[in-house]
């Protein structure tokens, strides 16, 4: 009883300890800031900054932005190497003890002079960016966006990924719908066609998912081959939900021993439109016409 | 963009503005991307850079710059993807800088500037502009 008794409490400690682990983290998080430079002092754009705790031995990377200037924030206390490096040049290696409540900055001078490209300079003989007549809007990081596009590329490949798993299933239910009407009595060709064709509605639901969902880029405009695919899509959209009501109809005909009539009779036709339509969707984007 | 290649090729033709300051300005240029994908090839053009060349003791420093958003193929898809390949809204110019020898400042000819063959990677200049 003691012993579990000491257990208990061990485990409560443990718990307790473990508990308060993060809190004490990110109490003692602290920011290390900073700039690259050349041999000579110049700001140097771009440059990737290697951040290695000596403690955990665990590495981060952040970059440097146009003026040479980076900031690494949420780091632990304690002690750290770090090194710069842009297209060959690197700076070297530098130990840093950062501590919470003080201010972290260093200052990173690359050694080997490779391509690099500097940040505007006020020399009068180096033009500057701002020298050509650009904006300062027009030259300015925007983080945001390219998170944006970066979801967007991210969401669109499973898109596209998704929209070619999906024709295998539709190409199959296309092919089994051979034997599962007409005068054929039997139900197990129309049985396979039914299932086939609730995969290939679940698949491009999930297809059409990424697609709708991947996010706009504000202020462009869409033009060229895409246009067509989206256009295709209102096709084969409609389709993909009027296919399988019409085709639960003409099961629901022939499994009464009826020949399939009515609406039902399009479940066929509405079909080959929508795998059609599909398929040149698929080809508008894929081939250069 | 697996197993894409995306280069820049700039062509740039640059113009004294004025002999006695040595100042030159690009006058017109073109510069553009190339994908290569096995279903199709996609060639995207700006015609937007600006440059800039200020001669002292004899060198020319260069600088020519374009927005990486002003490339056009036709193709808004395929533009918006090389826009994100080459984290151009984060570092949304292209910039190039070079130092050449004022008699021989006339003519331009750069390319290609950056080449791309995996995605996720930083633009890097795999070969620097020559004469």
């Amino acid at each position: 009883m003691d012993s579990m008794s000491a257990r208990l409490i061990l485990r409560v400690v443990l718990i307790s300890v473990l508990g308060c682990l993060p809190l004490h983290a990110q109490d003692s998080a602290v920011t290390l800031s900073g700039n690259v430079t050349d041999a000579s002092g110049k700001a140097i754009s771009n440059a990737k900054i290697s951040i290695k705790d000596l403690g955990t031995g665990q590495s981060s990377e952040v970059q440097a932005d146009s003026h040479g200037h980076f900031s690494a924030p949420n780091l632990a206390v304690g002690e750290y190497e770090i090194v710069a490096s842009f297209d060959g040049a690197s700076s070297a290696p530098q130990k840093i003890t950062l501590a919470a409540g003080v201010p972290n900055n260093v200052t990173l001078a690359l050694t080997q002079q490779g391509n690099l490209p500097s940040a505007p300079s006020p020399s009068k003989t180096e033009p500057a960016l701002e020298d050509l007549g650009f904006s300062p809007a027009e030259s300015k990081a925007n983080i945001e966006r390219q998170a944006l596009l970066d979801k967007r590329t991210h969401m669109l490949k499973i898109h596209q990924r998704m929209g070619l798993i999906t024709t295998i299933p539709m190409i199959a239910s296309v092919v089994t719908s051979l034997n599962a009407g007409g005068r054929s009595e039997g139900t197990a060709s129309r049985d396979l066609h039914v299932a086939l064709g609730a995969l290939t509605g679940d698949l491009y639901g999930i297809t059409a998912y990424y697609a709708i969902r991947a996010p706009k880029i504000p202020g462009t405009e869409t033009k060229g081959p895409i246009n067509v695919h989206k256009i295709l899509a209102w096709i084969h959209g409609p389709g993909m939900i009027a296919t399988p009501i019409l085709g639960a109809m003409a099961f629901s005909q022939k499994n009464n021993g009826e020949k399939v009539h009515g609406i039902a009779s399009a479940h066929g036709p509405v079909a080959i439109v929508t795998a059609g339509a599909f398929g040149a969707a698929l080809l508008a984007v894929s081939v250069k016409f | 963009m697996n197993k894409k290649l995306l280069v820049f090729f700039l062509f740039a033709a640059i113009s004294r503005l004025s002999a006695a300051d040595s100042t030159w300005v690009l006058k017109e240029s073109a510069l553009t991307y190339h994908v290569s994908h096995p279903l199709h090839q996609t060639d995207g053009v700006s015609h937007a850079a600006r440059g800039k060349g200020i001669c002292h003791g004899g060198q020319c420093d260069f600088l020519i710059a374009v927005p990486v958003k002003s490339f056009d193929s036709g193709d808004s898809n395929r533009d918006l993807h090389m826009i994100q390949v080459t984290k151009g809204a984060e570092y949304p110019m292209v910039m190039v800088r070079t130092r050449l020898p004022e008699s021989e400042g006339l003519h331009l000819r750069l390319g290609p500037i950056w080449k791309f063959n995996s995605p996720g990677r930083l633009p890097t200049i795999s070969k620097y502009p020559s004469r």
